[in-house]
């Protein structure tokens, strides 16, 4: 399969998945934030608002629960004022006893006023009577209780600095035409009664005269006031004197009233709100997280079932190809085990009748020789000698076939000693021998199976004498040397040579050097060296220059030897 | 040793291999009854180990056997073991004589139980005379014991 024809897997978009949600979650972070921060101070607000209002409309209660009792109990005092002057203006001034007796019971009956006196305008005598017993006439309420006598009708509060009271001048003329002034002091704190007085805690107020005078305090107004907190009311005319009173709340009515707790919302609502965000926005991301790892996951399972799939078909076509490479070589050992089989029984057949041939030729010599003429005996002769010839070829080709089947067992081979060998068996049988000069060199030793090699050495040398026959001086030799990573061995003679046109294919099977007339043999001797020579992982050649002998070369390479 | 007669048998499907032997054998003066059988079932028969043949006391015992492998019906390779099976036979020399010059042949036929193992030659000059050299081996040389009874 060629590799273009692949289409490359598509990178992870993981970071880039995430990056198109970025923009996204932060719009939703945002609004998120603006909305719960947005409710969040709209219910401040509004808590605010309502809790202001609950403020005010308890401020103006206060206010006037306290102006009602004030304006109650100023009218009932003043009354109870103009009544004495009223009786002493009827009777006359009253003898010591009756002002003792009307002022106790005037102190004793109202609880608000802090004392009582008498100044006579003619006279100047002063009475007092006060709550406190050890208490004086002021000198300085006595002359302006003396220099108001002129002005009849008229009344005065004044502020005592010390006792913080209100002090009202009333002018009696009595009958006698004597004229004074009845002075009381009040007590608004009194006046009030304990129950209001503690809301003096929460509540202030200020009395201003209408000369746009400050003349009681009660409690300090909160200095932050705000809008709705303040209520002036007038009391009732008192001696045609008009009466403002400011009511303010003190910090403790607005540290009460304003509770803490809307602010508190608003933080809480703020932390809130940002917690939620935070929520969602750690939720959008792994939302994101996981869709855009579940979009990663299945793109990448995708390219695993890809690669999954790809690899099937390799191993499914590896196994085919491996199918057939095993079939062929089952197919290829089958023909090789048939042509072998066919090639011995061949040889092994033809041997039997070929051997008949020879059997009955040498029969018919035995009985018949003597009545054959000499044309005749010729002719058995040829039968014969073809018959050995085709007997030899048979040998030859059985023995070429085998080569290729068995196993061969290598060990360290003494080529030299291997070759004195073979030379010693040929020249057996060969009478002719003796005038042969035979050199042998010391060879490099070889890696392979003696016998083999014995016999590569037994065909050359055989060829050898074979082709120098016929020759004045035979002389034949065997040389070696180790050239780089092989060992050469060279047979070569003075013989008849070759035909050097014919080159390697003097190697192949059943091809002749020369005609059968000339030389026997079978045509197989150096075939068979060809084939072991390869066995052995070598080559061979062969050179000849014409009637200037032959040289058979091979070369095996050399296997773990040290050069 | 010579005065009673010997006895060989000759077995092989090759009618010309057979007549160069007897005429090897009676050149090489031995003396000995030459029998001869033409396939594997007739040697059986003539050695008393065919299915059908009960052991005859007057039947020749050859003292040595030269067999061909390659027959048509019962093979060589047959003929040796039903020798090698029967105790009446199992030590009689046994000299395969074949054209097979395979290596898987002469250790089959060794493994079976053959002594020796010839591959036919045809030299023009005295044929067969290798046969009659290892008949003269095996008959008057080689001492083989279970021989012994027969003489």
């Amino acid at each position: 399969m060629p590799n273009s024809g692949r289409s490359t897997p598509p990178a992870p978009r993981f970071a880039s998945d995430l990056r198109g949600s970025r923009t996204q979650r932060r719009v939703a972070l945002i609004l998120i934030f603006v909305l719960g921060t947005g409710g969040t101070v709209w219910a401040w607000w509004s808590t605010m608002r309502d809790s202001r209002a609950r403020s005010e409309k308890t401020l103006s209660v206060l206010a006037h629960e306290i102006h009602a009792v004030l304006n109650v109990r100023v009218e009932r005092h003043v009354q109870a004022l103009r009544n004495l002057a009223q009786f002493w203006q009827l009777h006359g001034l009253l003898s010591e006893d009756a002002w003792e007796f009307n002022s106790q019971m005037m102190l004793g009956n109202f609880r608000g006023m802090e004392w009582i006196a008498w100044v006579n305008g003619a006279s100047g005598t002063q009475r007092f009577a006060a709550k406190d017993s050890s208490a004086t006439l002021d000198t300085r309420i006595a002359a302006e209780a003396m220099s108001r006598v002129n002005q009849p009708g008229s009344e005065m509060v004044y502020p005592d600095a010390s006792r913080r009271s209100l002090v009202l001048f009333m002018p009696v003329r009595t009958p006698d035409d004597s004229v004074g002034m009845l002075v009381a002091a009040l007590s608004p704190e009194k006046l009030l009664g304990r129950e209001l007085l503690t809301s003096g805690d929460f509540i202030s107020y200020a009395i201003e005269s209408d000369s746009a005078q400050i003349v009681y305090e009660w409690g300090t107004p909160a200095t932050a006031q705000g809008p709705g907190m303040a209520i002036d009311m007038p009391l009732p005319q008192v001696f045609g004197r008009m009466w403002l009173v400011h009511y303010r709340p003190t910090e403790a009515f607005m540290a009460g009233s304003v509770s803490t707790w809307p602010n508190f919302f608003l933080l809480a609502g703020a932390l809130l709100s940002l917690a939620l965000g935070a929520i969602a926005f750690q939720f959008s991301k792994l939302r994101d997280y996981s869709s855009a790892l579940a979009a990663t996951n299945s793109r990448l399972d995708a390219q695993v079932t890809e690669l999954f799939q790809r690899d099937q078909t390799l191993q499914k076509m590896n196994d085919e190809l491996e199918a057939r490479v095993e079939a062929r070589t089952t197919q290829l050992l089958e023909v090789v085990t048939e042509l072998e089989t066919f090639s011995h029984s061949i040889s092994h057949d033809l041997r039997s009748p070929v051997g008949a041939i020879l059997n009955y030729a040498s029969i018919l010599e035995e009985d018949y020789g003597k009545r054959l003429d000499e044309e005749g005996l010729r002719l058995l002769r040829r039968v014969q000698a073809g018959g050995q010839s085709a007997i030899r070829l048979l040998d030859q080709l059985v023995e070429f076939v085998w080569m290729g089947r068995e196993d061969t067992e290598r060990t360290q081979v003494d080529m030299t000693e291997i070759a004195r060998d073979a030379y010693s068996e040929v020249v057996v049988g060969s009478e002719d021998a003796r005038d042969v000069e035979f050199q042998l060199q010391s060879l490099p030793p070889a890696s392979g199976n003696a016998a083999l090699l014995g016999r590569v050495f037994r065909n050359l040398l055989s060829n050898a004498l074979k082709y120098t026959r016929g020759r004045e001086l035979r002389r034949i030799a065997v040389t070696g040397e180790t050239r780089g990573s092989e060992n050469v061995y060279v047979v070569s003679d003075n013989g008849i040579g070759f035909d050097a046109a014919q080159g390697q294919a003097v190697f192949e099977p059943f091809r002749r050097l020369h005609t059968a007339k000339e030389y026997e043999g079978a045509g197989l001797g150096l075939a068979i060296v060809a084939k072991i020579v390869r066995k052995h992982g070598g080559r061979v050649w062969a050179e000849s220059s014409e009637d200037g002998g032959a040289t058979f070369g091979f070369a095996l390479p050399h296997m773990g030897e040290t050069a | 040793m010579n005065d009673k007669v010997t006895t060989i048998l000759l077995v092989d499907d090759d009618e010309g291999h057979l007549m160069v032997a007897r005429r090897a054998l009676a050149r090489a003066s031995l003396t000995v009854d030459v029998l001869t059988a033409a396939t594997g079932a007739e040697a059986l028969r003539m050695l008393g180990l065919a299915a059908d043949t009960a052991a005859d006391p007057a039947r020749p015992r050859p003292v040595l056997v030269m067999l061909d492998l390659s027959m048509p019906g019962v093979s060589g390779w047959e003929v040796l073991r039903r020798i090698r099976e029967s105790d009446r036979t199992n030590h009689v020399p046994i000299v395969v004589v074949s054209s097979s010059k395979r290596p898987e042949d002469v250790l089959r036929s060794y493994e079976m139980g053959a002594n020796s193992y010839l591959v036919k030659r045809f030299e023009a000059l005295r044929p067969g005379s290798y046969l009659a050299e290892a008949a003269r081996y095996w008959i008057e040389l080689n001492e083989a014991p279970g021989a012994q009874g027969v003489h």
